[in-house]
């Protein structure tokens, strides 16, 4: 028959084994986040991201309607194919409604910003080896633009 | 109990340790990498000194009437851009720099927080505004004009 010491035992242990869980559970949290973060800036994929998408924000800023910006996008581009992105239309997004521009360089995640000239991207392409990758953007005018 | 409760305490203490430690790893991880890649373009400085070249330049093409009016429309800024508070202007009539900066009157403006271009040491800050000035002559009237921006590049799942 139990006694009540070794209930008191018992219930000890469970909270032992409840908390070592949790410790576990912790640690593994903490690498797992500490894995993803070295990740997502292996290759510099979060620094590229960071430049590239205030780069094109910048130049856009400057642009008229019927600009066409061309831009060196080989390192970007390079980096995106180890990351195992390949199509053109994932690695650089232009969002028109909310001005702004998205680089993704790595799975997951993507970097945006906004621009404050009103004039909308009407079409953009990708060159790829001419003689290097290159963006091809063009400009329109936006709403109720003077 | 009383015994096991002690058993707990020395647990307890090897947590935190261990929480200690993961803080000091995490921080290290971040400054290498940090260090490595370098922390990121600052493009505020660039905003602020793009919007005052887009306000000049229109000062000088378009008349104050239409300004005054619309701004956006006249200088072709989209106005979406300026509800976040990260970018900013303001232009005032027949003042000074510090007075356009503190008072509430003002030609145009758009956004708040202004006196934040005057504070120094901002410069290691990555919220603060950064700003650009200039002073704007037209038909006799004379005009200071601010810009700034905070504005941070935005991280999202995709």
């Amino acid at each position: 028959m139990m006694t009540i010491f070794q209930f008191f035992n018992r219930k000890a242990e469970g909270d032992q084994v409840l908390g070592t869980v949790v410790y576990i559970i912790l640690v593994l949290l903490f690498f797992i986040g500490m894995f993803y973060y070295v990740s997502l800036q292996r290759n510099g994929a979060a620094a590229s991201e960071d430049f590239y998408a205030k780069e094109i924000s910048k130049v856009i800023n400057f642009a008229h309607p019927g600009d066409q910006i061309v831009f060196d996008v080989q390192t970007p581009t390079e980096i995106a194919a180890k990351s195992g992105i390949k199509d053109s239309k994932e690695i650089f997004n232009f969002d028109n409604t909310n001005k702004q521009v998205c680089v993704k360089l790595s799975a997951g995640i993507r970097s945006c910003y906004s621009y404050f000239n009103n004039v909308n991207i009407s079409d953009w392409k990708i060159n790829y080896g001419v003689p290097k990758n290159m963006l091809i953007i063009n400009i329109a005018g936006g709403k109720n633009a003077a | 109990m009383l015994r096991n409760k002690r058993a707990e305490m020395g647990s307890q203490i090897m947590v935190l340790a261990t929480l200690f430690l993961m803080v000091i790893i995490a921080v290290g991880i971040a400054a290498g990498v940090s260090l490595y890649f370098g922390s990121g373009v600052d493009a505020r400085q660039a905003d602020a000194d793009i919007l005052k070249y887009k306000i000049e330049n229109c000062f000088n093409e378009k008349s104050i009437s239409d300004i005054g009016k619309n701004i956006f429309d006249s200088c072709g800024l989209n106005k979406d851009s300026f509800n976040g508070n990260s970018l900013v202007f303001k232009i005032c009539e027949n003042s000074n720099l510090n007075d356009c900066t503190t008072s509430s009157a003002s030609f145009l403006s758009s956004g708040s927080n202004f006196q934040s271009c005057l504070f120094t040491g901002k410069e290691s800050s990555n919220t603060f505004l950064k700003c650009s000035y200039a002073q704007i002559s037209r038909d006799g009237r004379n005009f200071v004009l601010i810009t700034g921006s905070s504005q941070q590049i935005r991280r999202i799942n995709a």
